[in-house]
């Protein structure tokens, strides 16, 4: 019979309290509790527990998150759950083929969960067969329609294909037409090829003509390749990571994580798992996380430094490793070998530039911590000539970065004969990036030398946005958004090309340019323009028009508005009222034509400066709100501040207000500070400690602005700081006074 | 009263076609046990909330790997227990080092008629052993389950149980 000499586990007594014990054990047990009333007393706590039992909470707030839950469906928002039964953990070490194993099966799951997402009926489900397929397979794309889609007999599959050396981020990238998918019951299907090059791809789904689109709520159907055991490949799993920049950044760290899982012993993957965490989870999670990193970076080192040889692919990775752990002796090791061994290498070329740039550009640095040239030395330019001859056949991604850092530093030291030829390589090597033709050809203009260049620039820009290749047009938009959104590009380049048109005595075409440019969308720029060519030429009862447009817009400086009204003051008061009040109806017209409702969905708690947790609804408290995400590592974030903060003054007055949102870190006094030099200090801060503001309303990067109507909604995305007074006076009510 | 088989497959069949009808009727059979559930395991009520605002926005496209092996209950149980599970490491994540494990979490949003002397001295356990505790004795997952639910070895589960046990027996002399 069994006795026990010390007291039974919890597990032993808790089968004893449910009677599930066998009678040996049963017997021991018992006669063991006959003489311990400690174990008497956690039978007891363990029969209380399995009594309190599994009993509903009823509450009044559950009738809430169900009509939450229903709101948030109905705008669209989904949450993917974890379905998948988990593995068990067998022992605290695993033996090294089991651990292969067990990251094999949490790759095959994550990549079965990437290949169904779908989000009922505003999206599709499209899958794929095979579903890991390896570069040039056959692949069967089959697609179950979302309502929308499901009226067609034949649709289209788009898709981004990315080949081993494509860049980060999709600005400019290709989109192929995959092929027409046809009905099959109630599924649409394709047979394709993949390229032999293409090691991932992502996916849409469109009727035939471009009108209807199921972009997976812009998540996109996702393709990685992988070998024949049905590992994803390397480079399918970093261009999967460089698809999601900018796009999904949790994405992208969950893709680093799988990476450096699958391929433990590559420096690459863990360098970019540090990178993505970093970013993802913010300095503090990072830096916590920095230990396992340095173990794993000193294994790689014991393993990897006295190699012999070593691909250029390895040394580097084990550069950015070591940068991104801050270890600058392992950083100078392995550059300098990167350097010795591949003295053509783009990246060693790259950094050469950057030296030159610090050997013979003088600079200083100003209070807000920018740099400002004070000389640039022509040896800067002689030295890099020879290296741009040794890049340019390689074509690689970092071309573009050294041509546009020659370009910057030719246009900062005014040096027009360099700044021919970089912008030349620059133009040429960014031609297919929006705005790019517009962004050089603006700067060159003040360059008389270099006038016709940039007018053929803004010329081409302006052709490429009115016939755009298909191929151009993203895998998100419909046929009818991409056109909208390249009439909003080409507006500003056609501004700038009438009002140059202007300058060289062309007023006539100059003024026809610039009223093609105002029919793109209200622009007070613009339409200021418009008014002066419309002066010029006399025509004084249309400028009048044109002027009340410009003083209508709430973004117009007041010194502005007197002076045009005192322009206008020979004319008749009451003509000029009734032009500034259609003109301000206009106005409100044309931004709500812009305006694209959606509620947000989940729970959106923010931190205060106090550290008090509150809801953005109750922040909100049914006033239009401005929205703006903002980081103080990000110079383009901390530059717009003391405008909103002037623009915050101005709309408290009008019922509205504003609202900063930061992702990376609480209030500090450090925080506080950097608010004051930003002249800034009253701006409303908030911190999104559980990132809920980011995910519900899906921004990345800083900085970005949305607004929000009194609802609560959010009508305007992504915004503009020279669009919130527009958007704003669009949504308080028509009789509140112009913020 | 308990759901018809029939009543809860034709809400399933509802919820996998994104009909609302077919949410609120599971959300009205379910989510009571649910939020209790989530409360237990992150001792906090708010959360618990969200997360059934979650697991509920995610269900009809989840629901349709549920395979009519078991009961669809214990099917939802156990996606509710792995989201709970998900958000608890996220959360614990995010607060590392300045969260001391061994802290007692503070029962938090749920009025005292909610809530048992019991459930209060399963709330002041650290979350580590909370979550063994739970799942073992009221939701009578096996030592295995545990284990795999919470990416630690069936052994440690008992070896946690066992301290869970033992502590919530201490708090409950100390402070009935």
């Amino acid at each position: 019979m069994r006795v026990f000499a010390l007291h039974p586990d919890a597990e032993t007594l808790s089968q004893y309290a449910a009677r599930a014990l066998k009678e040996g054990a049963r017997i021991a047990t018992g006669r063991h509790l006959e003489r311990c009333a400690q174990c008497r007393e956690t039978v007891k706590v363990l029969r209380q527990l399995t009594e309190l039992g599994t009993e509903s909470v009823d509450s009044q707030s559950q009738g809430d998150t169900l009509a939450k839950v229903l709101d948030a469906r109905a705008a669209g928002a989904r949450a993917l759950l974890p379905t998948a039964e988990p593995v068990a953990v067998r022992s605290r070490r695993l033996p090294v083929a089991a651990a292969a194993g067990f990251v094999a099966i949490i790759a095959l799951v994550y990549l079965f969960s990437i290949r169904n997402v779908s989000a009922g009926a505003r999206t599709g489900v499209l899958r794929f067969d095979p579903v890991a397929p390896k570069p040039g397979d056959m692949v069967q794309a089959i697609y179950e329609p979302n309502a929308p889609l499901s009226r067609f007999d034949t649709l289209v599959l788009r898709a981004r294909f990315r080949k081993p050396v494509d860049e980060a981020y999709n600005e400019g990238a290709v989109v192929r037409r995959v092929g027409v998918m046809r009905r099959s019951g109630d599924q649409f299907t394709l047979h394709f090829r993949l390229p032999d090059s293409v090691v991932f791809a992502v996916f849409a789904v469109e009727s035939p003509s471009a009108d209807v689109l199921d972009d997976n709520d812009q998540q996109l159907w996702g393709l990685l390749t992988a070998d024949s055991a049905g590992k994803s490949l390397f480079d399918a799993l970093v261009q999967k990571e460089r698809d999601m920049m900018g796009r999904n950044w949790e994405e992208g760290l969950r893709t680093t994580r799988t990476l450096a899982a699958l391929y433990p012993d590559d420096p690459e993957a863990g360098g970019l798992v540090a990178v993505y965490e970093r970013w993802v989870l913010g300095d503090h999670i990072a830096d916590s996380l920095l230990p396992s990193h340095r173990r794993r970076f000193a294994a790689l080192q014991a393993s990897l430094g006295e190699k012999p040889q070593l691909p250029a692919r390895i040394i580097a990775g084990m550069a950015h490793f070591a940068i991104q752990l801050d270890d600058s002796i392992a950083k100078h090791f392995w550059i300098s070998r990167l350097q010795t061994s591949f003295p053509d290498d783009p990246e060693v070329l790259f950094r050469e530039e950057n030296r030159l740039a610090e050997q013979y550009i003088k600079t200083k640095k100003d209070e807000r911590g920018f740099y400002h040239v004070i000389e640039t030395r022509p040896a800067y330019f002689e030295e890099l000539e020879p290296l741009w001859q040794r890049d340019e056949p390689t074509h690689d991604r970092s071309l573009r970065m050294l041509a546009q850092n020659a370009f910057v530093h030719a246009m900062q030291a005014s040096d027009t004969v360099h700044l021919r030829i970089w912008a030349g390589r620059y133009h040429r090597l960014s031609r297919d990036m929006a705005g790019s033709s517009a962004y050089l050809g603006k700067e060159l203009l003040q360059y008389p030398t270099l006038h016709d260049t940039a007018m053929s620039w803004l010329r081409d820009g302006v052709r490429r946005l009115a016939e755009p290749p298909d191929s151009l047009r993203a895998l998100t938009a419909t046929a009818a958004e991409e056109r909208e959104g390249n009439r909003a590009r080409a507006q500003p380049i056609l501004a700038t090309l009438g009002n140059a048109l202007i300058e060289d005595g062309h007023a006539a075409a100059g003024l026809d340019t610039l009223r093609l440019a105002a029919s793109y969308g209200w622009n007070p720029q613009v339409l200021r323009s418009v008014a002066q060519a419309l002066i010029a030429r006399g025509d004084t009862n249309a400028a009048l028009q044109s002027y009340a447009r410009v003083v209508a817009d709430p973004g117009t400086p007041a010194a502005l508005k007197d002076s045009i009204r005192i322009m206008v003051s020979h004319h008749d008061a009451a003509t000029w009222a009734m032009l500034v009040r259609n003109a301000s109806q206009e106005m409100r017209q044309s931004v709500l034509q812009r305006a694209s409702p959606r509620a947000l969905s989940g729970p959106l708690r923010l931190m205060t400066r106090s550290g008090d947790t509150r809801h953005l609804a109750d922040v909100a408290n049914g006033k239009v709100t401005v929205v703006m995400f903002w980081s103080p590592y990000c110079g383009f974030s901390l530059e717009p501040l003391h405008d909103l903060d002037l623009l915050s003054e101005r709309l408290a007055s009008q019922g509205a207000q504003v609202v900063t949102i930061l992702e990376d870190q609480p209030f500090s006094k450090d925080l506080e500070q950097t608010l004051r030099v930003w002249n800034a200090g009253d701006l409303p801060v908030l911190y999104d400690f559980r990132g809920d503001a980011r995910r519900a309303f899906t921004s990345f990067g800083t900085p970005d602005y949305y607004v929000l109507d009194s609802s609560g909604r959010v009508m305007f995305a992504h915004s503009s700081l020279e669009e919130l007074s527009r958007q704003v006076a669009a949504l308080l009510p028509s009789d509140s006074p112009t913020p | 009263m308990r759901p018809g088989a029939e009543q809860v497959a034709e809400l399933i069949r509802q919820t996998a076609a994104g009909d609302p009808e077919g949410i609120a009727g599971l959300y009205r059979l379910y989510s009571g046990h649910l939020l209790r559930l989530g409360w237990r395991l992150t001792g906090s009520r708010h959360d618990a909330e969200d997360i059934v605002h979650d697991l509920f926005l995610g269900l009809p496209e989840a629901i349709r790997s549920f395979e009519h092996r078991g009961t669809f209950a214990g099917w939802l149980n156990r996606v509710a227990t792995r989201t709970t599970l998900m958000r608890m490491r996220s959360a614990r994540r995010r607060r590392e080092a300045a969260l001391d494990e061994r802290q007692p979490a503070a029962p938090e949003g749920l009025s005292a008629e909610d809530q048992s002397d019991l459930d209060r001295h399963i709330a002041a356990l650290p979350a580590t052993l909370r979550a063994v505790l739970v799942l073992r004795q009221i939701e009578g997952y096996s030592h295995e389950e545990v284990g795999a639910l919470l990416g630690i070895s069936p052994g440690a589960s008992r070896v946690r149980f066992n301290r869970a046990v033992q502590r919530l027996r201490q708090q409950m002399m100390e402070k009935p």
